[in-house]
């Protein structure tokens, strides 16, 4: 799963939106959402630490169980704590890859998600590096 | 009291910058090119060792540059201020007072802090970490001499990046091991006079007689004096916050 850095570093634009208090089921809003609360940042929502925040451009779907597909734009926080089970990104023999932070009998791996297709586990050696976490997920639809 | 001024600054930091989204720049030789002349204005340690030098244009390393691959960059200042922005909001997690110098070295306010060495080395370690930039840090009662802490830091891996000469002992032990050249404020043609009175060394430099040296350099010079003898003359810019 190769990754793409973002261009130019992302700016964001303080942009904030009314959120509704009512929580969108999937399926129809509630009526009763009417009444606007709080506002919400879409950007501070996923930046949680702007200086060591990084956008990656993701290719291939190998963590597509946990949310993150070909085309999404990543959200990768060097200052997040790696800890086993998260979204990471690592750099393996030069090249860096997003995968899951998984231990087994005493060892580290960088495992996909994906039930549906089989990518190997990788073994965490002196040589590789976990280069941050990831901290969310930008995707956007079709709309022609 | 003397105050401690930290001097923090990075390695090659157009070169770090490039390394932090290209892993397979590690460890091989990487150099920038000015814009319109393409000469190495910044190079990796690995392309110091094959004696590129700086401001060396482009067809004078062509041979070097093609026998051991080495990796060519352009300027790219938005990475830079981007990076170098980053770095600033992480310096202000140690200290309340940071004054920009350039875009790589900026002063620091190290007031307070029983061990400077180790605060300077969580610092050194955050900003690795959190941005994948590494620094260098001196620190010193006075600009000149923090700038010297930081040169000899640079120049010795023993300091793990890190040396703090708020202590004179270590100046006397250090400051005679340090070139006139390599001082903050010391030009070409300053060295040259400097030499011509077998005048060598920084605490050589110190030890001069101040008027001998304002009528040989000017008011710079004499003030460089001061502040290697650990008399702050370049105050640390307190800057207002904005409102």
């Amino acid at each position: 799963m190769p990754l793409d850095r973002v261009g130019q570093p992302v700016i964001a634009n303080g942009y904030s939106m009314r959120l509704i208090s009512t929580p969108v089921s999937a399926g129809f809003p509630s009526p009763a959402g009417d009444d606007l609360e709080d506002e919400i940042d879409p950007m501070a929502w996923v930046v949680r630490h702007p200086a060591s925040t990084f956008w990656w451009r993701v290719e291939g779907d190998c963590l597509w169980d946990v949310g993150i597909r070909d085309g999404d734009i990543i959200v990768v926080d060097r200052a997040g704590k790696r800890r086993v089970g998260r979204a990471v990104l690592a750099v393996v023999e030069g090249a860096v890859t997003a995968k899951i932070l998984r231990k087994r009998e005493g060892r580290y791996y960088l495992a996909p998600a994906n039930s549906h297709e089989r990518f190997p586990d990788i073994e965490l050696t002196e040589d590789s590096e976990i280069w941050g976490v990831i901290a969310g997920v930008v995707r956007r639809y079709d709309l022609a | 009291m003397k105050q401690p001024i930290a001097i923090s600054d990075s390695a090659n930091f157009y070169v770090s910058a490039e390394r932090i989204f290209d892993p397979t720049l590690k460890n091989v030789p990487v150099i920038v090119l000015s814009n319109n002349d393409n000469c190495a204005v910044a190079r990796s340690d690995e392309a110091k060792a094959l004696g590129i030098r700086m401001g060396e244009p482009l067809h004078l390393i062509r041979d070097k540059v093609d026998a051991h691959g080495v990796r060519v960059f352009s300027l790219n200042y938005t990475l830079y201020g981007d990076i170098s922005r980053r770095v600033v909001e992480v310096y202000e997690d140690f200290t309340p007072n940071v004054e920009i110098y350039s875009i790589d070295e900026c002063f620091l306010d190290f007031t307070g802090f029983p061990d400077r060495t180790a605060h300077a080395r969580a610092m050194r370690a955050a900003v690795l970490r959190r941005i994948g930039v590494p620094v260098r840090v001196g620190i010193a009662p006075t600009k000149t001499l923090a700038k010297c802490a930081n040169d000899i830091a640079k120049r010795n891996p023993i300091f793990a990046g890190v040396l703090d000469m708020m202590d004179d002992a270590l100046d006397d032990w250090l400051l005679p091991m340090v070139p006139v050249g390599h001082l903050w404020g010391v030009g070409r043609q300053t060295e040259k006079k400097l030499h011509g009175l077998g005048i060598r060394t920084a605490a050589e430099l110190r030890d001069m007689p101040l008027r001998q040296a304002r009528s040989l350099g000017t008011v710079v010079l004499e003030r460089t004096v001061l502040e290697l003898q650990g008399e702050p003359c370049l105050s640390f810019d307190e800057v207002e916050p904005q409102r």
